[in-house]
C-alpha cells in the first residue's frame, strides 16, 4: 500500500473510531452497573444530532450564526448535552428502574420499545425528511507530507480523546467515580455503605447520553446530514466496540472503537468496498473467539 | 311446486347468471352501492427514504382529490408502509390482493419490493403501476399486471454513459449502494462506458445507511478517474459528493434519480454539489408543480411519476367499469388491464404509452446539471 494511502486511510479509521469510541463508552458504562444493554442509545445520539441542529438552525434565523460561529457552535453542543442527559435520565427513570428486578429479558425489550418510539417521535416531528446542519465547519484541511487532513477530522479525534480522559478522570479521582465503581461492583454493599444507589445509576446514564450527544453533534457537524434513523447504526458497531473491548470495561470500550474504525477503513483496501463490513465483523468474530470476554474483559476490579 | 320444479329453477338461475358472473377470464372487482373505489398505494412511510415515499403518496392523493369519484362512486386512497423492501411489501400486497374495494395499487416504490410483490399481484390479477421502481428485470418477467411511469435503469444508465463519453469523461469510478436498483444502474453504466472505449477503474459497493465513506473514496483517488458515477440514493451521494471534496478526489459526479432531490441533494451538499450531473426524467410542467408545492410543500423526486400512474389507473377504471341497476361497479380485471396497456395519455411526464412489458415508449431521461445562478443552486437540464 502507497504510503500517504495507508497514513490517510489511518486517519479516517480514528475518525470514524473516535465516534464509534464515544458511542461504546455509553454502552459500556450503563453495562458495568446494570449488566443490561441500553439499546435505545443510539438514538439519544440521534437525539443530540437533532438537538445541535435545531439550536443551530433557530441561531441561523436570529441571525447569529454567522457572526459568533465558534460560540454558536459551542452552544449546540450544549443543548444537545442538556437534552440528551434529560432524556437519558427520564430512559432510566420510565423504562428501565421499574424493572430492575424483573428478568434480564424484560429491561432489554423495554430498550428497543424506547428505541423505536424516539425514532418514530422524531420521524413525525420532521416529517420523516433529512436535516442538514450549517456548514460552520470548513471542509478543507492541510497536505502533511503528501498525506491529506482534514481540520474537522482533527477536531473530532480531539474532542473524542478529550472526553475519554476527561471521563476517566472522573471515573478514577472523583468522589462520585469511586461511588460508581462501588455501585457497579455491589450495590447492596454501596447501599448500606450509605451510597444513593439510585442517584448514581441515573448519573451514570447522564454522563453515558451526554458522551453520546456530543458524538451527535460531532457527526451532524461532520457528515452534514441527518434523519431519525441515523442512530441505528452507529449504536449496533458501537455496542459492537463495547463487547470487542470487553464490555463494562472504560478503556476497552474505547479501544474497541477505534479498533473497529480502523479495520473498517483498512478492509476497503484489501477487498473492494462492499466487503468492508464483512472483513470487519470477521475479524471481531475472531477476536472474540479466542477471548470471549473482550479485548480488556478480564480486568474486573476496574469495570464501571 | 314440486321439489323438482325448484331445482329446476335454481339450475336456470344459475345458468342464466353465470355467463354473467364469468364475463372476465380473471374474474371481477365488483364495487357495492355507496361503497368507495379504493386506490392503493405501496411506497415508504417511515424509515430512511420516509420522505420520498409520501412524496409519492402525495401525488396519487393529489391525483385522486382532483379527480374526486367515478361513476358516482368516491375515491379513496389506501396507503401502506412497504419498507422500500421485499417483506414488507409482499404481506401487503396480500393485503391489497384480498380487500374487494381495491382496484390497483400504485407502487411498490423500491424495486426490491416491487419485484417480489409483483407475484402476488399476479396470483390476485391486480393491477400494479409502479412510479419509482426502475429495475430492467422487472418487466423482463412477463407479469402482466405490472406497469411503471418511471424508465427502466438500463435506458437511464446508457444515457449516463453516453453523456460521459461525449463530454470526454471516459475514465471512470463507479460506486452502487448494493441495493438492486443501485447495483444494476451502476453496473449498467459501467458496461456503457466499456462499449464506448472507456476505462472503469474501479466498481465498489457501499452500505445504506452508513455516513462515512473516505475509507473506499481514498481508496478511488489514487487512480484519478475524471468521473465518479454513483447508483444510489440521495442520502448516500450527497456525502459521496461532499467527501470526494474532503479526500481531494479531482473528479465530476454523476448520479442517478434517487439523486434528484433539491433538498435532500442540492440544499445537503452545499458547495459540494454544484456541477455534479443527475440523470432524471422530464421535469413536470412549472403549474403542475406549483399546484403541488401550494398543498405539499418542495416536491421530491418521484411525485410527478406517482400522480401520472394514479391518473393512469382511474382513467381506465372510468372506461371499464359498468354500473348495474342497484347502483353497483363491476370492473372485469382483465379488461381493465388491457385498457391500461392500451394507455394513450398526456401526462405531467409526457406522453404515456406502455409497450407489451409494462415499460413506457418513447420515456426520455434527461441529463441535468446542479448550478448555482445568482446565490440558488438548482438542477438545469442540459440535453
Amino acid at each position: 500500500m502507497d504510503p500517504s494511502i495507508f497514513f490517510e486511510q489511518l486517519i479516517n479509521g480514528l475518525t470514524i473510531g473516535g465516534v464509534y469510541a464515544l458511542v461504546a463508552l455509553g454502552y459500556t458504562l450503563v453495562y458495568g452497573i446494570l449488566t443490561m444493554i441500553n439499546f435505545a442509545h443510539g438514538e439519544v445520539l440521534m437525539l443530540g444530532a437533532f438537538s445541535g441542529y435545531w439550536t443551530l438552525s433557530l441561531l441561523e434565523e436570529k441571525g447569529i450564526l454567522w457572526n459568533w460561529p465558534f460560540s454558536s457552535a459551542a452552544l449546540a453542543f450544549l443543548m444537545a448535552i442538556l437534552v440528551c442527559s434529560m432524556v437519558g435520565a427520564c430512559l432510566e427513570r420510565f423504562a428501565y428502574r421499574p424493572l430492575r428486578s424483573a428478568p434480564r429479558l424484560a429491561p432489554l425489550i423495554s430498550a428497543i420499545g424506547a428505541s423505536i418510539f424516539l425514532q418514530n417521535l422524531i420521524m413525525v416531528l420532521v416529517k420523516g425528511r433529512m436535516r442538514v446542519y450549517p456548514d460552520i465547519v470548513p471542509l478543507s484541511g492541510f497536505h502533511l507530507g503528501g498525506v491529506f487532513v482534514g481540520y474537522f477530522q482533527l477536531l473530532l479525534l480531539g474532542v473524542s480523546i478529550g472526553l475519554m480522559v476527561a471521563l476517566t478522570f472522573v471515573i478514577k479521582k472523583t468522589k462520585v467515580g469511586i461511588a460508581m465503581r462501588a455501585v457497579a461492583e455491589d450495590k447492596k454493599a454501596s447501599y448500606l455503605m450509605g451510597i444513593n444507589v439510585d442517584g448514581i445509576i441515573q448519573f451514570t446514564f447522564i454522563v453515558g447520553s451526554a458522551l453520546a450527544a456530543v458524538a451527535g453533534v460531532l457527526v451532524g457537524m461532520y457528515y452534514s446530514q441527518i434523519n431519525h434513523m441515523m442512530g441505528f447504526i452507529p449504536g449496533i458497531k458501537a455496542f459492537t466496540a463495547a463487547v470487542v473491548g470487553g464490555i463494562g470495561n472504560i478503556t476497552g470500550a474505547m479501544l474497541g472503537g477505534f479498533v473497529l474504525g480502523l479495520l473498517e477503513s483498512f478492509s476497503v483496501n484489501i477487498l473492494p468496498a462492499q466487503y468492508k463490513d464483512v472483513v470487519a465483523f470477521a475479524i471481531l468474530v475472531m477476536v472474540l473467539v479466542f477471548r470471549p470476554k473482550g479485548i480488556l474483559g478480564e480486568v474486573v476490579s476496574e469495570k464501571v | 311446486m314440486g321439489r323438482k320444479l325448484w331445482v329446476f329453477n335454481l339450475l336456470l338461475c344459475l345458468f342464466f347468471a353465470s355467463p354473467n358472473l364469468a364475463q372476465d377470464d380473471w374474474g371481477e372487482i365488483v364495487i357495492p352501492p355507496q361503497k368507495p373505489i379504493k386506490i392503493a398505494v405501496g411506497t415508504m412511510l417511515t424509515g430512511d427514504y420516509a420522505s420520498m415515499g409520501i412524496d409519492i403518496k402525495n401525488g396519487v392523493e393529489m391525483a385522486v382529490m382532483e379527480k374526486g369519484s367515478i361513476l358516482g362512486h368516491s375515491l379513496q386512497i389506501q396507503a401502506e408502509d412497504d419498507g422500500c423492501a421485499g417483506p414488507p411489501s409482499v404481506a401487503i400486497a396480500e393485503k391489497f390482493g384480498n380487500d374487494p374495494l381495491v382496484v390497483g395499487v400504485i407502487g411498490y416504490m423500491c424495486s426490491g419490493g416491487s419485484k417480489p410483490a409483483s407475484d402476488i399481484h399476479n396470483k390476485y390479477k391486480l393491477l400494479m403501476i409502479s412510479p419509482s421502481s426502475t429495475a430492467q428485470e422487472l418487466t423482463a418477467r412477463n407479469i402482466p399486471v405490472f406497469f411503471r411511469t418511471c424508465w427502466n435503469d438500463i435506458i437511464q444508465a446508457k444515457r449516463a454513459a453516453e453523456f460521459a463519453a461525449k463530454k470526454g469523461l471516459l475514465k471512470v469510478a463507479v460506486i452502487h449502494d448494493k441495493s438492486d436498483y443501485g447495483q444494476s444502474l451502476a453496473e449498467a453504466f459501467a458496461r456503457g462506458i466499456k462499449e464506448k472505449g472507456g476505462e472503469v477503474t474501479a466498481l465498489e459497493g457501499i452500505t445504506r445507511g452508513d455516513k462515512d465513506f473516505s475509507p473506499v473514496l481514498t481508496k478511488i483517488k489514487p487512480l484519478k478517474p475524471q468521473l465518479v458515477y454513483f447508483g444510489g440514493m440521495a442520502a448516500e451521494g450527497v456525502l459521496i459528493v461532499r467527501q470526494m471534496k474532503r479526500v481531494g478526489i479531482q473528479a465530476e459526479f454523476m448520479s442517478d434519480d434517487g439523486c434528484f432531490t433539491e433538498k435532500d441533494f442540492i440544499q445537503a451538499g452545499g458547495k459540494a454539489a454544484i456541477g455534479a450531473y443527475i440523470t432524471y426524467a422530464r421535469e413536470p410542467s412549472a403549474d403542475w408543480v406549483k399546484r403541488f408545492e401550494a398543498k405539499y410543500g418542495p416536491r421530491q423526486t418521484f411525485s410527478p411519476q406517482a400522480y401520472d400512474a394514479a391518473r393512469v389507473l382511474m382513467d381506465a377504471v372510468e372506461k371499464v367499469a359498468k354500473k348495474k341497476e342497484d347502483g353497483s361497479l363491476v370492473i372485469g380485471k382483465k379488461a381493465l388491464r388491457d385498457q391500461v396497456a392500451k394507455t394513450d395519455m398526456e401526462g405531467v411526464t409526457g406522453r404515456i404509452q406502455f409497450d407489451a412489458n409494462g415499460d413506457r415508449t418513447g420515456s426520455v431521461v434527461v441529463v441535468y446539471q446542479v448550478v448555482e445562478e445568482k446565490g440558488k443552486a438548482f438542477f438545469k437540464a442540459l440535453e
